[in-house]
């Protein structure tokens, strides 16, 4: 794992709240990384923890312990501390769109603030300029959407608005906090389209956060599941799909709705959706998955699984696979 | 030609549509529209007044017995009727109604920016020791009753209205604070200005141009509801010979005064009351139509 | 038993706002038989969610009925009496609604507003008090929640997300009906807690002989469950056909973007969604309302409404294109 290879290095991370009724263990323990350029897919359910791994990697929160590395450089702590400089290099993508953008400002006032902030343009005529090639780069025309608010604007504009002010000060990192969740289907395929054209042409990394399995296949090229606060699996996108080996990672494929026989076939049948998602103040002990893991074993209740390899670049913490081995 | 074009150019512009809108809901009910067109009036009157009475020397030392305690609606010389010292009602009204909106306006103008500053500083830092700083010492103006508070200041104070206006001021902008601290603390979290604090933008810019002009709905509902209140509390501590002095026409003086003469002659007292109620209808009335503006 | 129970014809319904009148519904139609299982699949705004309100007439005040007739075992909705409407409420139509925490009353806990439910939907054989409890069980019990008795006592705030959906399934089943209607029930739940509800539905609707209008974006999910689906776009139906032919041979070039846009679990990455965005209802597009979307436009498209036109095998289309002389 040479430095030069990973954009993102995250170490034993965790992020605990207290709370009135507990502490909440939102992430416990987690290590993963993102090469140059890819695409690293994070993928659960609500109380998984993946949208707080994302708000760790951005600065909104700070780790209670644990390691975050940024090209090397030891982020781990809130965006208020964090150097200026390293603000302009990553960017997040919030989930709801009407939420993310401020509703009294004009979507100029929008794109343009990172490049107010950063001073990186100084000019008032400059700086529509650049909105306008920014908004284009989105597929928004500026002469229909420069002078808007965000309430005249429909979901899916209103997320091509939040890119757009992503991309601005030309970040290499972004994090993406399930983009396209609260969009329509046929606007979230332009959405993707647009994000990974950007990818290739701005040579970004992404962190990209959903719970949706189908569209994790076509834009992830590795995968990690999280569950309850911890990773149970990791592996390149290909073997994930084919090759689930954790029960959670088989039980939520089994659980997505598909349209075709082709998909159908992919889905594992030896598992159903059972069970709820258990509270994360008082995780159940050992491996997190167990009270509804139909393959639970006795160890599973007591003993919290090491990540092991079962292929290359394919890694599962789970008993089953450790006495194999 | 380049001024039609200009005009189109508003018509179609983002804050015109936003105004537009606005307007739609405002004008949807007949009670804002009336409550519009009486503080409308009531502020042309106090603007205007010293002007449109007919007898503006009735407003300060003057005496006419012979037309003493003449009734209302039966001499066109005096349309309200006359006080004890002959002077016209209706023109000592409508100039009361220009010391009442003066106070209300210069309490307003004092009292709105500090809390409203104090109060945004005080939501963003929520939890935080600031948080508590700000908000508990407005807590404390909040506990002491408003009228007492008041009281107080002005009993220890020479009484006039300069003075009864500092103490309301002192009393007034803790609710600011409040009103602004809800609002502003509830908005401190969502995506918009989490985002924009992850970019690097400085406090400054996050507290007064992002989360602000957010606010203005709530605040400028307030103001307006305000400019009733005010002018009640204004009037309260004329009448208890606290404010205005006579013979000042102030609307809470005039109702003191009048009252010992109650209630045969009924007149002296209760058309300046009358008004009163009248100013605080109308802007209450406008603002709950402001409030429905803001409302989605 | 192919007794119509609804069936919509026509429909046109629109709000009125600051800007004019805004035309949702432009000729919406509907048809369920008796036993029947229909689904409709369509974006936000394309007019779903107001037939479903003017089925149960809780249309809001500004909405205005152009034209349209809305029948419901004979008798016409739109004309009914008040005393008729609220048996209709009552006794004939349950609906389920998106968000569940919205649709449950937030300081009643549950036994009340089961036991308010059955009382009012009358036509119930109990009377003693006793006897409301053990059958507010029997129905918690049905709609698969372990530990009846505490989810009694409890309030919404207390219950997990896919939990109280399932309250509310429960609430929509307290009495027979003819009719269930599910706006949406799933969208605003956990991926594998979609899969058990959907589950649970289908086996009640089924056990009960139920006939279900079954409402949703998410395309799979309406597949594993309908026998018939009408697709609606922009206030106006625009194709219909059983289940197996309709995502097998799609007609509609808008069904067939939408069944393109959906990423695929197999991977092969994305389509370009469909361009363009919803129409503005105040202005709508004359003639064909997809016709600015549309690739495979004919000059017929923009000047005529296409009508639903027969393709035979209970198989339907509005579009010129499918149109023979």
């Amino acid at each position: 794992m040479g430095e030069t290879e990973n954009i993102l290095v995250v170490e034993n991370l965790k992020k605990y709240f207290k709370t009135t009724f507990g502490t909440v263990k939102a992430v416990d323990d987690i290590t993963f990384n993102v090469r140059f350029g890819e695409t690293f897919g994070l993928v659960g359910e609500s109380g998984s923890g993946k949208s707080t791994t994302g708000y760790l990697t951005i600065g909104i929160y700070t780790p209670t312990s644990g390691k975050i590395l940024f090209k090397g450089r030891d982020i781990s702590m809130h965006a208020l501390k964090r150097p200026k400089s390293m603000k302009k290099d990553m960017s997040i993508v919030f989930q709801d769109p009407a939420s993310s953008l401020n509703p009294s400002k004009t979507i100029r006032d929008i794109v343009a603030l990172p490049l107010k902030v950063h001073g990186l343009i100084n000019s008032d005529s400059e700086l529509t300029e650049k909105v306008a090639q920014l908004l284009e780069a989105v597929e928004l025309s500026p002469e229909r959407f420069m002078d808007r608010r965000p309430g005249d604007l429909g979901g899916g504009e209103k997320q091509a608005t939040a890119i757009a002010r992503a991309i601005a000060t030309n970040p290499s990192f972004v994090v993406l906090d399930e983009p396209t969740s609260a969009l329509d289907v046929s606007i979230q395929a332009k959405i993707i389209k647009i994000l990974m054209n950007l990818q290739q042409e701005l040579k970004l990394s992404y962190l990209f956060i959903t719970h949706d399995l189908s569209l994790m296949r076509n834009v992830a090229s590795r995968v990690a599941i999280m569950y309850l606060g911890k990773i149970y699996e990791y592996a390149s996108a290909r073997l994930f799909f084919h090759n689930p080996a954790h029960p959670y990672t088989r039980m939520l494929l089994s659980s997505v709705p598909v349209l075709t026989d082709e998909e159908e076939t992919l889905k594992p049948k030896d598992v159903k959706s059972t069970g709820e998602v258990s509270s994360a103040i008082n995780p159940p002990s050992g491996c997190r998955f167990h009270p509804r893991c139909p393959f639970a074993k006795t160890i599973c209740k007591i003993e919290e699984p090491e990540f092991i390899m079962i292929e290359p670049e394919h890694y599962v913490a789970c008993h089953l696979y450790t006495e194999k081995s | 030609m380049e001024k039609i074009r200009l005009f189109k150019r508003i018509k179609q512009s983002p804050r015109w549509e936003s105004f537009r809108r606005r307007w739609y809901k405002f004008s949807r009910s007949p009670l804002s529209i009336a409550g519009l067109v009486i503080s409308a009036a009531c502020i042309f009157i106090g603007l205007f007044a010293p002007y449109i009475v007919p007898y503006p020397e009735h407003g300060g030392f003057f005496s006419n017995y012979a037309d003493k305690f003449i009734p209302p609606f039966q001499s066109s010389k005096y349309v309200l009727g006359t006080d004890y010292y002959g002077r016209d009602v209706l023109t000592r009204t409508m100039l009361g109604f220009q010391y009442s909106l003066m106070m209300a306006g210069v309490v307003l103008s004092l009292v709105v920016a500090p809390g409203v500053i104090l109060g945004l500083i005080a939501g963003y830092h929520k939890g935080t020791w600031i948080d508590m700083a700000i908000m508990r010492i407005s807590d404390i103006f909040i506990a002491v009753p408003p009228l007492v508070l008041a009281l107080a200041i002005c009993s220890v104070l020479e009484p006039n209205i300069f003075n009864a206006m500092m103490a309301v001021s002192l009393m007034w902008w803790p609710w600011y604070a409040r009103l602004t601290f809800n609002v502003s603390s509830a908005m401190r979290n969502e995506y918009f200005v989490q985002a924009t604090e992850v970019m690097g933008a400085s406090t400054f810019h996050i507290i007064f141009k992002e989360i602000l002009p957010n606010c203005l709905g709530p605040i400028l509902t307030k103001v307006t509801l305000d400019v009733g209140w005010v002018i009640l509390i204004g009037s309260a501590l004329s009448f208890v010979g606290l404010g205005a002095q006579p013979p000042t026409p102030d609307l809470g003086t005039m109702v003191a005064d009048g009252g010992q003469w109650m209630p045969e002659r009924w007149w002296p007292s209760m058309f300046p009351a009358s008004a009163i109620a009248i100013i605080i209808l109308g802007f209450n009335l406008l603002g709950d139509g402001i409030r429905d503006m803001f409302t989605e | 038993m192919t007794e119509q129970l609804l069936k919509i014809e026509d429909l046109s319904v629109g709000y009125k706002t600051y800007r004019g009148t805004s035309k949702v519904l432009n000729g919406a139609n509907l048809t369920v038989n008796a036993g029947e299982k229909v689904g409709i699949i369509g974006e936000s705004g394309c007019g779903k969610t107001t037939t479903m309100k003017t089925i149960l007439q809780i249309l809001p005040t500004n909405a205005v009925i152009y034209e349209g007739e809305v029948h419901f075992r004979g008798k016409n909705v739109l004309r009914m009496a008040k005393n008729e409407l609220n048996e209709l409420r009552r006794k004939h139509i349950a609906m389920i609604f998106q968000d569940p925490t919205a649709a449950l009353n937030p300081v009643f806990n549950v036994e009340t507003q089961l036991i308010d439910i059955i009382k009012s939907s009358g036509g119930h054989e109990v009377k003693k008090k006793e006897e409301f409890k053990d059958k507010c069980i029997g129905l918690l019990k049905e709609v698969a929640l372990s530990d009846p008795e505490r989810v009694l006592d409890s309030y919404p705030f207390q219950l997990s997300g896919g939990m109280r959906q399932r309250v509310c399934i429960a609430m929509a089943l307290a009495t027979p009906r003819y009719l269930l209607i599910a706006d949406e029930p799933t969208t605003n739940l956990d991926v594998t807690i979609k899969d058990q509800v959907l589950r649970l539905i289908k086996d009640i609707v089924e056990n009960r002989k139920l006939s279900v209008i079954l409402i949703s974006q998410a395309l799979g999910a309406v597949k594993g469950f309908v026998d018939k689906v009408y697709v609606m776009y922009a206030g106006n139906t625009v194709e219909v056909a059983e289940t197996k032919e309709l995502f097998s041979n799609p007609l509609h070039p808008y069904t067939k973007g939408l069944l393109n846009s959906t990423p695929k679990l197999t991977g092969g990455g994305f389509s370009e969604g469909i361009q363009g965005r919803v129409p503005d209802y105040i202005n709508p597009p004359s003639g064909c309302r997809f016709h600015p979307r549309c690739n495979y436009i004919l000059g017929r498209c923009k000047g005529e409404k296409p009508p639903l036109i027969d393709m035979g095998g209970n198989h339907a289309v509005a579009c010129w294109l499918c149109y023979k002389e």
